[in-house]
């Protein structure tokens, strides 16, 4: 009547991408950048969303190709059942893997900064429970909440940034370049990983409203974002300086806690860290859950999507509850990423782009030797 | 089962099925000049009208049977035609040869005059119900803008939307539903303006309900509604036969419930239910300025206590020191915690509340207030509750009488102990999480297709032009196309030939 049953716009793509991508991909990235370039980390920035953007180019390629279809449907028809489902399975693990981290570090800060006493546990089973229930309702209702979340995750990190330009010290930011290019290279490789996430494009054919506008809208969101990142990691750093950016943890959480608000009634700024925080981490896990139930249900290709939201939830909140403390939760996610991880985000959106491709040429080629 | 030609077959069965119904009057009545023949007449003593009945239907027949030649006094058939053409003088009636349809009709209102020998009865409409009128509005009332609401009889209601839309495109479609009540139903929609697909939808949920009784819109309601576990109400229900006018100009449906003095408006959003009749009767800045005070009354109707007890309970930190001494120094030798402050005094706020509306309208009135004010004051000075949570809680409770929808109010009420439970477990976060919780609940719901939280959510479907009436209401002349609502084909509300300065081309 007037929605597109189990279909969202454009729009709401673009709101899913960048909160799915945006939160948490920017609380560390000041500091993952300056550890390789000190001052210079901004730029390492810009060059991860210049290698982001290209592979959104690469992915939205692969979409426009299989307009409609399943992850695992055009899997299945470029590779075969069998590398189909063990793709299936391979990005499944890579949303469960990264639900878990990000879930462990969301307990991690909620207990240093809100609830000291509280245990993991109940952090686990409360983010985990609100994450399913939004999976649970749906892709329309997910595109719809995204709309208004983006909203409630922007205006107080406009806000607080736009405050903070005052106490801003631009000499932090120089000399310029005095990073070797290595260094500032290396800073954007660690850089990209913040834009982990992204993959969730390769699934989201089958629920588009329209074709058209596909590619534009995801590049200029990864671009808007990107540019986002790349202002929020400068500002940061020169607010505090590379030093002691790369002392916290957190460094974005840290400067929207210091800031005075003029006039302001509440003197620290949990509320708003913790409204940006909470929404980042619904919408990373709730993303998680939603697509590795729909790649395990493809695969198995039996019962419900709320069964296999279910079976994820406990398997999320037993990995995250496996490392000891924060550092070891850092050392294995850099292992993760380095690995498994660029394997997935990276390895095969470009091996489906390479095989598509081939397949096309051959299409094109039987094409003409039918028509000759 | 067909009528009978014999009359007394006729008289037997009403007598079966009216057994032991003193309220429902039959009449066997000798006719013409000889008083041969006989007719029966029955009806609901009450349901109609009497003096209708005496003057135009009683006196009526007898007198045309006699002006009857004599050789056609003994065709049955002959004499019911003369009754129907030139005997019962009132437009309104019908022939009904079915026994149990003729039933159904004296049921409604209407009264059936069978004649000897004749299989076909006459059905005269001479519905006389009682009925108090056209009232006052009393829920949704208006400072400036009329002050009428529905009553009770549907065809009154239908008579009031009448005389708002006078468009022969304004259809009443008319069913029954309810297998005891034979409740009348009635869609009212702009033929033109309605969305072909809603109208279905209407249809094909009302035919879907079996139900022995709908006895007023709120159970219809609950029946066509496409998620009867919210405590968000997806249709709009309303005593305004203004708003529903206005309804129906958007390409809405409203929908009336005999013996029910309001009317139901589909499809509705949650934006909809913040509009009221005289947003539009006076100024769009001053409006603009009212409807942004209701959203925020929203917010604290459902946020506040919750947002007290994170607070108070997890997080005093987050506020100035000498604020967070003041609160301290209030909560001293209180010796329940936050949360259970604030339940009991939520408790007993809604307590009065509910009394308020028990009571006779003068008391009840007083005692809101003055019920608040000595139970909150007692409170405080038995260091039970600390003053503050008489404020958060009375707050909250005068910015729900803000939001101008009962049900919407209800919902928000509803709600707000999920964010008081989750925000004393978890402070913030919980807070937090139950307002996401609240948000993915009103992201996944639909009303007849439309998104609940259109056009804050999917605004796109219509180019975002209904956000012109949202939290601001932009001047009228701005508001050029319908709402989402209306059939696209119709979109155009208005044309502007002349954007204000009138006396500028004098």
């Amino acid at each position: 009547m007037f929605a597109l049953n189990n279909k969202i716009s454009l729009r709401q793509v673009q709101a899913l991408l960048f909160l799915e991508i945006f939160g948490f991909g920017v609380t560390a990235l000041p500091r993952r950048t300056a550890e390789h370039a000190a001052q210079d980390g901004w730029i390492g920035v810009i060059i991860a969303v210049v290698a982001a953007v290209l592979l959104v180019i690469l992915i939205t390629f692969i979409i426009k190709a299989n307009i409609g279809q399943t992850f695992y449907d055009y899997t299945k028809r470029l590779f075969g059942r069998f590398l189909a489902s063990f793709f299936c399975l391979l990005l499944s693990a890579r949303f469960i893997l990264l639900a878990a981290f990000y879930l462990r570090l969301f307990a991690e800060i909620t207990q240093s900064i809100m609830l000291p006493t509280t245990p993991y546990i109940v952090i686990f089973i409360a983010v985990l429970a609100l994450a399913a229930y939004g999976a649970s309702k749906g892709i329309e209702a997910r595109g719809r909440l995204a709309e208004l979340l983006i909203i409630i995750v922007l205006l107080p990190l406009i806000f607080v940034f736009g405050i903070s330009s005052r106490e801003i010290d631009f000499s932090n930011l120089l000399p310029m370049m005095s990073a070797s290019p290595s260094q500032i290279g290396k800073a954007g490789y660690y850089a990209f990983f913040s834009f982990g996430g992204m993959e969730t494009l390769l699934l989201i054919s089958p629920f588009l409203a329209r074709k058209k506008g596909v590619a534009k809208s995801a590049i200029g969101t990864i671009a808007v974002m990107g540019g986002f990142m790349v202002i929020i990691t400068a500002v940061t750093i020169a607010r505090f300086g590379a030093q002691n950016v790369v002392a916290h943890n957190w460094p974005v959480l840290k400067m929207m806690d210091t800031i005075s608000l003029p006039g302001s009634i509440i003197d620290r700024q949990g509320a708003l860290i913790m409204t940006f925080w909470i929404i980042s981490a619904y919408a990373i896990i709730n993303a998680a859950l939603f697509f590795s139930s729909l790649l395990l249900k493809d695969v198995a290709k039996k019962g419900k999507h709320i069964h296999y939201i279910l079976l994820c939830v406990p398997i999320i909140a037993i990995i995250a509850n496996i490392p000891n403390n924060i550092d070891q939760v850092y050392s294995w996610f850099n292992l993760y990423n380095k690995t498994f991880g660029i394997t997935t985000m990276v390895g095969l959106p470009v091996l489906i782009f390479i095989v598509q491709l081939i397949r096309r040429g051959r299409d094109r080629v039987a094409k003409q030797d039918v028509n000759s | 089962m067909k009528i009978y030609n014999k009359l007394d077959d006729n008289i037997n069965y009403f007598d079966t099925i009216f057994d032991n119904c003193n309220d429902i009057v039959r009449r066997k009545v000798p006719i013409g000049a000889s008083l041969q023949r006989f007719a029966y007449i029955v009806y609901i003593d009450g349901l109609v009208d009497r003096q209708l009945i005496e003057d135009r239907i009683l006196t009526q027949t007898m007198a045309s049977a006699q002006r009857l030649p004599e050789q056609f006094f003994n065709e049955p058939l002959s004499l019911l035609e003369t009754l129907k053409e030139g005997g019962l003088t009132t437009a309104d009636l019908k022939e009904e040869k079915d026994l149990e349809a003729a039933a159904k009709a004296i049921l409604t209102g209407d009264v059936a005059v069978f004649v000897d020998g004749a299989d076909t009865a006459i059905i005269v409409s001479a519905k006389g119900f009682p009925n108090r009128g056209v009232n006052e509005a009393s829920i949704e009332v208006v400072v400036q803008g009329s002050n009428e609401a529905f009553s009770d009889v549907m065809r009154i209601n239908t008579a009031l939307l009448r005389k708002r839309v006078r468009d022969t495109k304004l259809k009443v479609k008319q069913s029954i539903v309810g297998r005891r009540t034979q409740t009348n139903i009635a869609l009212c929609y702009l033929d033109d303006v309605v969305r072909p697909a809603v109208l279905e939808e209407v249809e094909k949920r009302l035919a879907n309900i079996d139900i022995d009784g709908i006895l007023d819109a709120g159970a219809l309601e609950e029946l066509i509604e496409e998620d009867f576990s919210s405590p968000f109400p997806q249709c709009q229900i309303t005593e305004r036969p203004d708003k529903a006018a206005s309804g129906i100009l958007e390409g809405r449906i409203a929908i009336l419930v005999d013996n029910s003095p309001t009317a139901i408006l589909v499809p509705c959003t949650m934006n909809s239910l913040f509009q009221a009749s005289e947003d539009y009767s006076q100024g769009w800045e001053i409006m603009s300025f009212v409807r942004i005070l209701r959203f925020a009354a929203a917010f604290f109707a459902l946020a506040l206590p919750g947002l007290y007890i994170a607070i108070t309970t997890f997080h005093p930190n987050m506020l100035p020191t000498v604020l967070a001494f003041k609160m301290a120094a209030a909560r001293e030798n209180i010796p329940l915690p936050a949360v259970m402050e604030v339940v009991m005094m939520e408790f007993a706020f809604e307590l009065l509340r509910e009394a308020g509306l028990r009571l006779p309208r003068p008391i009840g009135s007083s005692i809101g207030i003055i019920g608040g004010i000595i139970v909150g004051e007692a409170a405080v000075q038995a260091g039970i509750v600390s003053p503050i949570v008489v404020i958060v809680v009375a707050l909250t409770g005068i910015a729900s009488f803000a939001i101008p929808n009962y049900s919407l109010v209800s919902g928000f009420r509803l709600s707000k102990f999920l964010i008081i439970g989750l925000s004393a477990v978890l402070g913030i976060l919980g807070f937090w999480m139950a307002l996401i919780i609240i948000l993915i609940h009103l992201a996944s719901l639909k009303s007849f297709g439309l998104p609940y939280l259109f056009p804050f959510a999917a605004g796109e479907i219509n180019g975002f032009s209904d956000f012109k009436d949202t939290i601001f209401r932009a001047p009228i002349i701005f508001m050029k196309k319908r709402p989402i609502y209306a059939n696209p084909e119709q979109c155009d509300r208005q044309v502007v030939n002349h954007l204000g300065n009138w006396h500028k081309e004098e």
